[in-house]
């Protein structure tokens, strides 16, 4: 508790943000009174078929199981391939991790319709494997990186392998991860937003919404909301870095 | 040799899965098509292939020339099943309309194929051969399947036949969007690079915008530009004359250049602001001037940074453009969304695919380009 007030003191404006995005994506009159001055020919104004809350906590169930599951999956195939038996596939890991990169975001996520079908899992599956690519790259090169004579003197002060990994390798590769961890959210958050389109719920949902019925209000309800999102998770992890740098 | 084995393991896997579907018409569900259900030759041609790969995994030979005809094998035989379904759709309850998706299997066998091909290029002596020869080939076998009409009844093929002019027109538009939108971004983005570079004032507030702008999702990019101009537009008549709308081209073009700033912005810093002080040095002390210290010496060294920034916005900015489409941009967005909502998943491909061609095709492009474009000296010495 001590340290939340502590980043509450130093962090006034990122606090307030905070706060400011957290009542809006709450509070229904918050976004009446915003979004009604701005169209005043529209009877509608909010999205009447769910309340943001509830499209903004389907968008971060989404983007919080496929992270979660793509942070652990992509931290042990990064792991498995810096090993001595897994080196074989180093190579072709990163080959096709790269060529995977430039499939856009939206082409796998679309993809998933054709094979999966309409709904939460399609998404899911699609973000989970997309957000699996940076960290694994990430980790990768943060694994690759960590001086060979750290892990010996690791190795020569009598630590297993497993010991060297969790105490010498995944301290000094952490940064590189956590970099890799963002960008994926951040993408992923993005992605979620089309996931509206494939009846995965979400922000999306309201924008698509409003652009299919020709209401901007609708749109401009779901996209300050998921544009805030983003403002958040990448705000959130700006602070984890922060903490970091100075623990160093 | 785990390496081969997992080759080996995908090999088996295409051939336990469906690898086509069929389906009597467009909107009905399909019957999966297993490769047991064929005639034996088909089959027994799978199991002799299964056994080939099965017996180089197991030899230590390195033989690369063996990997690539087993690559290409692989690729006939699916295109001879293909084939076979053209002409048997009855056997899957389909007629004249039946149409071929592919399945499980199928996609598979392309992740089969590119490791194989993978292996045979790591262990080839002709790497700049293999590759060109093995893309040569494989697409003239596809071609002469083409002409032989094995994808008369293949269900993206169909899609692509019903709408041909309306494909070419959006395949040029998504091409023509992206373009503009990187070449507007590289006009606007080089410039503030080298200024970023230069200012240490304006770096940070330059660089804190367009990292937050490639932090907003692009769908609701997309969705905030649409309320400023279509307010714009009925305040001014004289705008929605020149066609700026709330919806269509116009804010897809703004937010596509927006997003495409901040890789170009941030190599062209990189790239200017991290040449070594001693090549600046040791061209002033031959006499150039500031203007020419750029021309001469800043500009070559960094123009590789910068193309990989632009190569890095188009790719991004081909898989956003096909959001744009749902704003009316038009684009190969469009049949993506058109077959979502149609729930027709071959026509979702006929967007989703050459998208994803383009996005490759583009990032190969400016890799070369990025090669052409090193100064000679430097390609030497980093060493390639």
């Amino acid at each position: 508790m001590h340290g939340v007030t502590k980043i509450l003191k130093q962090q006034k404006l990122g606090a307030l943000f905070v706060l400011v995005y957290l009542l809006y994506v709450a509070l229904p009159t918050l976004q009446y009174s915003l979004l009604s001055p701005l169209f005043p020919h529209l009877q509608e104004i909010l999205y009447p078929r769910a309340s943001l809350l509830r499209l903004f906590g389907e968008h971060l169930l989404l983007v919080l199981l496929s992270g979660i599951s793509a942070f652990v999956t992509g931290i042990i195939l990064g792991i498995g391939v810096t090993r001595p038996w897994g080196r074989e596939f180093l190579q072709s890991v990163q080959d096709l991790t790269a060529l995977l990169q430039t499939f856009p975001p939206v082409a796998v996520l679309t993809l998933a319709v054709p094979a999966v079908g309409f709904g939460f899992t399609p998404a899911y599956l699609a973000l989970f494997l997309y957000s699996i690519l940076p960290i694994v790259r990430n980790t990768i090169t943060g694994l690759l990186s960590v001086p060979q004579p750290l892990k010996e003197a690791a190795r020569g002060m009598g630590m297993t392998p497993l010991q060297v990994l969790i105490k010498a390798e995944l301290p000094q590769a952490f940064p590189a991860i956590l970099t890799g961890t963002r960008i994926s959210m951040i993408i992923n958050i993005g992605t979620a937003t089309i996931g509206g389109v494939i009846g995965a719920g979400g922000l999306g949902v309201a924008i698509v919404a409003g652009l299919v019925r020709d209401n901007t209000a609708f749109v401009l309800q779901g996209a300050i909301a998921a544009a805030g999102l983003a403002f958040l998770a990448d705000y959130l992890f700006e602070l984890w870095e922060q903490k970091m740098n100075r623990q160093e | 040799m785990r390496f081969k084995i997992f080759t080996g393991l995908c090999a088996v896997c295409t051939f336990l899965l469906p690898l086509f579907t069929v389906k009597p018409n467009r909107i009905q569900t399909g019957s999966a098509v297993w490769v047991f259900e064929l005639p034996p030759g088909y089959w027994a041609a799978a199991v002799i292939l299964i056994f080939l790969i099965a017996f180089i995994v197991f030899s230590r030979r390195h033989t690369d020339i063996l990997f690539l005809l087993f690559s290409l094998a692989f690729m006939t035989l699916l295109l001879a099943i293909l084939h076979y379904l053209q002409g048997h759709l009855y056997m899957w309850d389909a007629q004249e309309y039946g149409r071929i998706s592919f399945s499980g299997g199928f996609w598979i066998a392309l992740l089969t194929i590119y490791l194989l091909l993978s292996w045979a290029y790591r262990n080839t002596r002709h790497k700049q051969l293999l590759l060109p020869i093995a893309i040569l080939l494989m697409t003239a076998g596809v071609f002469l399947f083409i002409l032989v009409g094995s994808f008369e009844h293949t269900a993206i093929l169909l899609e692509y036949q019903n709408r041909s002019q309306k494909f070419l027109m959006e395949l040029l538009n998504h091409i023509n969007l992206s373009l503009a939108a990187v070449g507007t971004a590289t006009v606007i983005g080089v410039p503030a690079g080298i200024w970023a570079a230069r200012s240490q004032k304006y770096r940070i507030l330059v660089f804190k915008t367009v990292n937050g702008i490639q932090t907003i999702p692009s769908l609701a990019l997309f969705g905030l530009m649409i309320a400023p101009l279509a307010l714009l537009s009925q305040q001014f008549p004289v705008l929605r004359s020149l066609g700026i709308a709330g919806i269509g081209t116009a804010p897809a073009l703004i937010a596509l250049t927006l997003y495409s700033l901040l890789p170009i912005i941030r190599n062209t810093f990189t790239g200017i602001y991290y040449i070594e002080t001693q090549i600046i040095s040791a061209a002033h002390g031959m006499g150039m001037n500031r203007a020419q210290t750029f021309r001469y010496i800043e500009l070559p060294l960094s123009t590789p940074m910068i193309l990989t920034g632009i190569r890095m916005s188009l790719v991004q900015c081909i898989g956003n453009t096909a959001v744009a489409a749902l704003i009316g941009a038009g684009g190969l967005g469009t049949f993506i969304f058109q077959g979502l909502g149609q729930s027709v998943p071959d026509l979702i491909l006929l967007g989703v695919i050459p998208v994803i061609l383009l996005s490759i095709l583009f990032d190969r492009l400016f890799h070369l380009a990025e090669h052409w474009a090193t100064p000679r000296g430097v390609r030497l010495a980093w060493g390639n």
